[in-house]
């Protein structure tokens, strides 16, 4: 195709063009001819105009039914919606062609025929575009074709050799009616661009279209670009070009040389022995009937856990600081919605019960070693003895107060163990006697002070996302120190809830001179007795 | 944290982040438009070397050696309604460059992007736009390549959600390259590489990764980043050279088959990875074959692993 091959390029577009109009024009102008003298009046013609800035479109409905169609746009010819060849906008031939759509000729049912076959392509006009309006006119209205532009074969099974202005075209085997070829490059040029830009062009230098059974000899060399529209076609020549395979079956025998590629979008290509092809063999065939969609068996490991995946709108780096944002502000939502939640039941543990919370926060503070050992041991713990209470069946009932009672003593453990961070850090900031009772009466503060104490790596880790990649190992060592703190934390308050018997025993708590007594329990107020 | 363990626990995300891919997939089938795509070329169009990248996003994927007088040959069926095929060729002084394969209709090309890139352990990949990938379904057709034996081929391959079945045996290859993200990999060389290979690499995110004959490979060096999955590296097969390989992997188990007659010295570093390497003797850094000091051919290897399990085996 362009991509390294050594390419000769005679032949301009037009050529092919100009030769394929005049071909089809030539072609299909003894049938047209004949039909419309059996439909007995060429008065069957009619003709839609349509015109714009940049468009000048004649639309004939031909007596057999057909249509055709002429349209000048943007300085492209089209006849039937197939490129045939270039005009200057404004130009004469454009000026002429629209002075013809506008005639009231071509509106009157008994004069259209007549304009059409009476006008002519103003002498200045695009050679090429003037020849082939003509041609293509004279064609629909039935009159005969310009003599010095195409010279027809009459031979039904040879070449027919087109003449252009500026070069030929060959139709093998025999001639191929206007509406056929036509339509036939329509769907060979919209299929061509299926394989990209490289192919979507490659008609534009075809030497010889064969649209039916045919044989190219070991000693032929066919000029140019070759197209297979239909048939078989056994090549054992040499096409100095590329050859485009529409339909068909292009055989390709021992002795073939292509020097272009092969561009497939329909049909089949065989090779029968060391047919040589230069190029690339390129093909898109849509598959009839539609395969079976065999779904590959893609097997993930189960173990393998779904993630989401970020989807992100393309924003270079404003789109990757926005996106670090986001998330730095998700992570301190989050943040904020546990600290609210803990707190709301911390809260009501003072509210309600005070005595017993302040208990368990004593037990951990004065006890952490023993506490946290004890901790520890219950979560060991906890799977054997639910493994037991399954076993007995009989302990079933149990399970799910056993399950209600670890996690209560979980929360609990850990609001607690925040309340007893809360009353230390109180400790250490408030100096006077008159903050030292308002310390020591407000458990409120000290269960709150203490859970944004234990929640800050976890908002500190939020931050750390605001600054992206770069501090992603901080980011993941906070996290992880964080996770840490909170199994200790929850470890000690579970312990200290095991000691303290959910509170109601405080000989654990005691022991370190801050500590004062609250409301006494009622086993507290018989030893004081 | 270890480097070992950064990159290791960066491939097990990433791998975790494209095994994504396979989750997106997950849909209703639409209407289908199946076609079938084909682009092959003689070995005469091309006189010095070749270099081909293939990208693949989801399917099954086959590779193996075709005759003599053939450069490359690669059918592709594919749903047209959502996938489209990508190809490039260049050539410049005898040298072929293709690039060919299939992407999503619609899609920017920025998830390719990410597979081509070979650098599976960067952050940035992590986040890459899906296009329309998540209205796709698992039935996506198959690509076969024939490789030709004549040229030196440069090759790589990206492949997303596939089933990989690679057979190289006897195709000369200078260069080896095959990433891939969810997949079922299986790589073998049944006849040894006409040409040394600089490299082989292998990156994989969430996959199982079988290996056959890699000594028939001929590499100077070779490398796999594994994010998640199991893995088996045979080595066997002709030695013909000496040769340095790295496996980098984050969560999974990982059997290496070294030939008995060739000399190993295995240094790793590991996190969390149980080690099993019988008939290997203890070295101050790292294990190290009987044979080592006789062998005729050596392979050092460095393994980098976290959670999962390394197992040795010498095979006679």
């Amino acid at each position: 195709m362009r991509n390294g091959i050594e390419r000769t390029r005679n032949g301009v577009y037009s050529v092919a063009m100009v030769a394929l109009a005049s071909t089809a024009a030539t072609l299909a102008s003894p049938a047209a001819g004949q039909e419309i003298q059996q439909a007995g009046s060429q008065d069957a013609l009619t003709a839609s105009v349509s015109l714009s800035s940049d468009r000048a479109t004649l639309t004939l409905a031909l007596p057999d039914g057909a249509t055709r169609t002429i349209r000048l746009e943007k300085g492209t010819l089209f006849i039937d919606g197939v490129k045939r060849a270039d005009y200057e906008p404004g130009g004469p031939l454009d000026t002429e062609w629209r002075s013809l759509l506008r005639s009231p000729a071509v509106f009157s049912a008994e004069g259209l025929a007549e304009a059409l076959r009476d006008w002519s392509a103003p002498a200045e006009a695009d050679e090429s575009a003037a020849a082939i309006l003509e041609a293509a006119l004279d064609s629909a209205t039935g009159s005969t074709p310009p003599a010095n532009i195409v010279e027809v074969a009459d031979a039904v099974g040879e070449e027919v050799q087109m003449e252009g202005p500026n070069g030929g075209v060959s139709i093998a085997p025999g001639r191929l009616s206007f509406g056929q070829l036509g339509d036939q490059l329509e769907r060979l040029r919209s299929s061509l661009d299926r394989l990209g830009e490289d192919a979507s062009d490659a008609d534009e230098e075809l030497a010889l279209i064969v649209h039916d059974s045919y044989g190219i000899a070991s000693d032929r060399t066919v000029e140019g670009n070759l197209a297979l529209l239909d048939g078989e076609l056994d090549l054992d020549g040499t096409v100095s070009g590329d050859v485009l395979v529409l339909d068909g079956v292009l055989n390709l025998m021992p002795n073939a040389t292509i020097e272009g590629d092969i561009l497939q979008v329909g049909g089949e290509v065989q090779q029968h022995g060391d047919a040589h092809v230069a190029g690339e063999l390129l093909s898109i065939v849509p598959l009839d009937p539609p395969a079976p969609a065999a779904a590959p068996d893609v097997r993930v490991r189960s173990s393998v856990p779904r993630i989401h995946v970020v989807e992100r709108s393309r924003g270079g780096f404003f789109g990757s600081v926005y996106r670090n944002f986001e998330r730095a502000m998700d992570g301190l939502g989050t943040t904020l919605g546990w600290f609210i939640g803990l707190g709301l039941a911390g809260l009501g543990l003072v509210y309600f019960t005070r005595p017993r919370l302040e208990a368990v926060a004593d037990t951990a503070r004065n006890n952490v070693a023993r506490s946290f050992a004890t901790g520890l041991a219950g979560e060991v713990l906890f799977f054997p003895v639910s493994l037991i209470l399954v076993v007995a069946v009989i302990t079933w009932l149990l399970i799910p107060f056993y399950a209600l009672a670890v996690a209560l003593a979980l929360i609990g453990g850990y609001l607690a163990v925040a309340h007893a961070a809360g009353e230390i850090l109180a400790a250490r900031r408030f100096r006077s006697q008159l903050l030292e009772r308002l310390r020591r009466s407000n458990s409120y503060y000290y269960v709150l002070s203490g859970l944004a104490f234990l929640l800050i790596p976890y908002a500190l880790v939020s931050v750390l996302w605001a600054f992206g990649g770069p501090l992603s190992f901080l980011r993941g060592l906070t996290m992880f120190v964080a996770c840490v703190v909170t199994w200790a934390a929850v470890t000690l308050g579970f312990g200290a809830v095991i000691l303290s018997r959910g509170g109601t025993r405080t000989e654990h708590a005691r022991g370190h001179a801050g500590y004062t007594s609250r409301v006494p329990f009622a086993s507290e107020k018989e030893d004081v007795a | 944290m270890t480097r070992a363990r950064r990159a290791a626990f960066r491939g097990a995300t990433a791998g975790l982040a494209l095994s994504g891919l396979v989750t997106v997939h997950a849909g209703t089938l639409h209407g289908q438009e199946w076609t079938e795509f084909r682009s092959a070329r003689q070995a005469h169009s091309v006189s010095e070397s070749f270099s081909l990248e293939l990208v693949y996003g989801a399917g099954e994927l086959t590779i193996e050696p075709g005759d003599g007088d053939l450069l490359y040959d690669l059918r592709m069926t594919y749903d047209s309604e959502k996938f489209k095929p990508v190809r490039s060729w260049e050539l410049k002084d005898g040298r072929g460059d293709l690039t060919v394969g299939l992407t999503t209709v619609g899609d920017n090309g920025e998830w390719i992007e990410a597979l081509t890139s070979g650098d599976l352990d960067s952050d940035t990949n992590l986040s890459f736009d899906l296009g329309d990938l998540r209205d796709l379904d698992k039935s996506a057709g198959t690509l076969d390549l024939k490789l030709g034996l004549r040229l030196p081929i440069d090759l790589k391959i990206a492949a997303g959600a596939a089933k990989n079945e690679v057979e190289l045996g006897g195709v000369a290859l200078s260069r080896l390259e095959l990433t891939t993200a969810a997949s079922e990999t299986e790589l073998s060389f049944e006849k040894p590489n006409p040409v040394e290979m600089v490299e082989l690499v292998i990156r994989a995110g969430a996959a199982e990764i079988r290996t056959e004959s890699l000594g028939n490979a001929r590499f100077e060096s070779f490398e796999l980043k594994g994010g998640v999955g199991d893995v088996v590296l045979d080595f066997g097969g002709e030695w013909s050279r000496d040769a340095t390989g790295t496996v980098k992997m984050g969560v999974g188990s990982l059997k290496l088959k070294l030939p008995a007659e060739l000399g190993v010295w295995i240094r790793k570093s590991s996190f969390l990875t149980s080690f099993r390497a019988p008939g290997f003797d203890k070295v101050d850094d790292g294990f190290r074959s009987p044979n080592w000091e006789n062998a005729e051919y050596h392979l050092e290897l460095r393994l980098e692993t976290a959670f999962g399990a390394i197992e040795v085996d010498l095979v006679p």
